[in-house]
């Protein structure tokens, strides 16, 4: 039966036609200054939101959708109609998003997505539906059941089948898990610049009177700045990471994973297990410390720009634990006893060098500065070299059969396991510039499929019988 | 033509001899906008009173790039090459930085041959293969080469497809 969506879409519709002109209105509005200042202010502003709201109810009177026995349709345009139809079979995620606006009516948003590669957004996104609308298409999904011969209600569970292995994030993983996350960085960096700037833009008077009043103590001040710096970073990082993965459910249903998160807005992604390209098993430096991986999953769908890259199965798990988890909730079996192939310690030094030799750029940069803010730039370089270490000594790859392949590349003091299946490697790259010919050193580049991209695994100086090993590995059958 | 990939027994396949007039071609383009920016410095110069040295950097770039680009033609032509085999495709370019490529037969999923005026002038055809993920080129072949290449890719992808 063709449906409309919940009249609520007409509200999502115009936020989203506000949003799609706020260029437009702006431009007229300066441009038209004048005359809207001569009583023609409240007519315009009449007029515009009528026309958008006009459109808002149009758009949502145009579109329907029909959820089939094994394909959903949609129909959706207002001058051109466009007629989507999605198989069942083809669907390679759902996202059940529940802002927190839509939580108190049980309301929600679907994103739908296939492999297709010809769109950067879900092939088909339901603005406002049901919780009805929701349980049907994942019943649907699930079995294909005949529309004619079963009635879904409110009370019809979401999914029939039972949940074979679950993971719920502790409160103390969480807590951990936000204190140790990186986001803390780039707050860091923008309230740096923030200091940095209102040192120049405060008169000289006054900064010096703040010197005076500690008695000359200059090192005082930065030591107070930079711990008022890190704290607040903190905080902020620590809140961001704890709204959006509270509450943290992943489960899986036969071949289906189910991952649910968020404090406002919940966040529900149902995928296929055949349809992740890779797993990712990511360790900050921070969290090296206290033994914690987070389990990523490379995908193949398309998505929208603004999301997450990849999805987060699991996001914080010590690593003696992470095997179990990833048999159960993966249904990956993973060798225990692998040793990584590392970086030979001659081709190690590059690292170092390269990291070393970027570093400068941003060094010049800052020798610019007031003081003592330039002299941060010595810990530029000192950053940029350990960075190099940490990477050179986190690069490696472990040949595990036939068919699968591990890889380690590292970047900024963080480390990323990557588990790939042969199948999945759409392609392999040796890179070899000229003066790295007389050393016999190759870069690899391992190409796996995500969302709608590409994902480039990368591994630096490596020696020729290294990557003969694994160019020989990929072509055998 | 010898493979620069870890697997040096592998043999490659060249381009034919006239891809060498399309990167000259190529290069003598790139020249031409490097043009505007020259003008631009000389007018600002000129007019404006920017500092000569601006004029002289972009004069430089005028002259050394489309140089550097048409000197290593013949180097760069040694290093690219193809090979088609029933499992993989392998492609190789690059001087100063070379690359190669393995793609699986399997992971194709399709197959353009593109041809602008140069090429069409010099009786070639460019040969794009997408993956799901990535895009690769083969620069130039001879028409009848291309279709071939692209008869063989196909049928090898029909029969080797696992899902």
């Amino acid at each position: 039966m063709t449906k409309h969506l919940h009249p609520l879409a007409i509200a999502v519709n115009l936020r989203d036609i506000v949003v799609q002109n706020f260029f437009w209105l702006i431009l007229i509005g300066v441009n038209f200054r004048k005359l809207l200042q001569k009583g023609w202010f409240i007519p315009v502003c009449v007029g515009i939101s009528g026309f958008f709201v006009g459109w808002a109810i149009l758009k949502y009177w145009r579109f329907t959708f029909a959820i089939r026995n094994s394909a959903l349709t949609i129909h959706y345009g207002i001058i051109v109609r466009h007629q989507e139809h999605i198989p069942f079979g083809r669907i390679q995620t759902v996202r059940e998003n529940q802002p927190w606006y839509l939580r108190p009516l049980g309301l929600y948003q679907l994103e739908i997505e296939t492999s297709g590669k010809s769109l950067n957004k879900a092939e088909a996104q339901l603005a406002v539906v049901s919780a009805v609308v929701v349980r049907e298409l994942a019943q649907r999904r699930q079995s294909n059941v005949d529309s004619e011969s079963q009635e879904i209600t409110a009370d019809t569970p979401v999914h029939s089948k039972t949940a074979e292995a679950t993971y719920d994030i502790k409160n103390r993983d969480l807590n951990i898990f936000a204190l140790t996350s990186q986001g803390i960085v780039p707050v860091i960096l923008v309230l740096s610049w923030i200091v940095n700037k209102l040192q120049e833009w405060l008169p000289a008077a006054y900064w010096h009177k703040v010197e005076r009043s500690f008695a000359g103590q200059s090192l005082l001040i930065l030591a107070v700045l930079i711990l008022g710096v890190l704290v607040i970073g903190l905080l902020v990082s620590y809140a961001q990471q704890l709204i959006k993965f509270f509450h943290f459910h992943a489960q899986r249903q036969g071949h289906q994973l189910l991952i649910s998160q968020g404090l406002f807005s919940r966040h529900q992604t149902t995928t296929d297990l055949k349809r992740i390209q890779a797993i990712c098993l990511s360790q900050t430096a921070l969290r090296q410390i206290f033994h914690l991986v987070s389990v990523e999953l490379l995908l193949a769908a398309s998505q929208d720009s603004g999301q997450q890259k990849n999805v987060l199965a699991v996001p914080v798990i010590q690593r003696s634990a992470v095997w179990q988890q990833l048999k159960q909730l993966l249904q990956i079996s993973v060798d225990l006893n692998f040793k990584l192939t590392q970086i030979v310690s001659q081709n190690r030094w590059y690292y170092l060098r390269n990291n070393f030799l970027w570093s400068l750029l941003i060094v010049i940069h800052m020798t610019g500065w007031r003081w003592p803010w330039g002299g941060l730039s010595v810990l530029v370089t000192i950053f940029a070299v350990l960075a190099g270490i940490y990477a050179s000594r986190n690069t490696g790859y472990y040949i595990e059969s036939q068919q699968r392949l591990y890889l380690q590349s590292a970047r900024v003091f963080q480390r990323d396991l990557f588990i790939i299946d042969k199948r999945k490697i759409q392609s392999l790259v040796w890179q070899q510039s000229w003066w790295m010919q007389a050393k016999h050193n190759y870069h690899l580049i391992v190409n796996v499929r995500q969302n709608n991209g590409n994902h480039a695994i990368r591994l630096k100086y490596l020696t020729h019988q290294q990557a003969q090993q694994i160019q020989s590995w990929y072509k055998s059958i | 033509m010898q493979s620069i990939g870890p697997d040096q027994s592998q043999v490659l396949e060249q381009l034919p001899e006239q891809i060498k007039t399309t990167w000259r071609i190529t290069a003598l383009m790139n020249g031409f906008w490097l043009l505007l920016p020259l003008v631009g410095a000389i007018l600002a110069w000129q007019f404006w009173r920017w500092p000569i040295w601006v004029v002289i950097i972009a004069g430089c770039l005028f002259i050394v790039l489309p140089a550097i680009q048409l000197s290593i033609v013949p180097y760069r032509y040694h290093f690219t090459g193809y090979l088609i085999s029933n499992e993989f495709v392998t492609l190789q370019s690059g001087f100063f930085f070379r690359k190669q490529v393995t793609i699986p037969i399997t992971r194709i999923q399709n197959v353009t041959l593109e041809q602008g005026p140069v090429l069409r002038w010099q009786k070639l055809q460019a040969v794009r293969i997408d993956t799901a993920a990535t895009s690769h080129h083969i620069e130039g072949v001879s028409v009848k080469k291309a279709d071939a290449l692209k008869t063989a890719i196909v049928r090898y992808a029909l029969e080797e497809q696992d899902d």
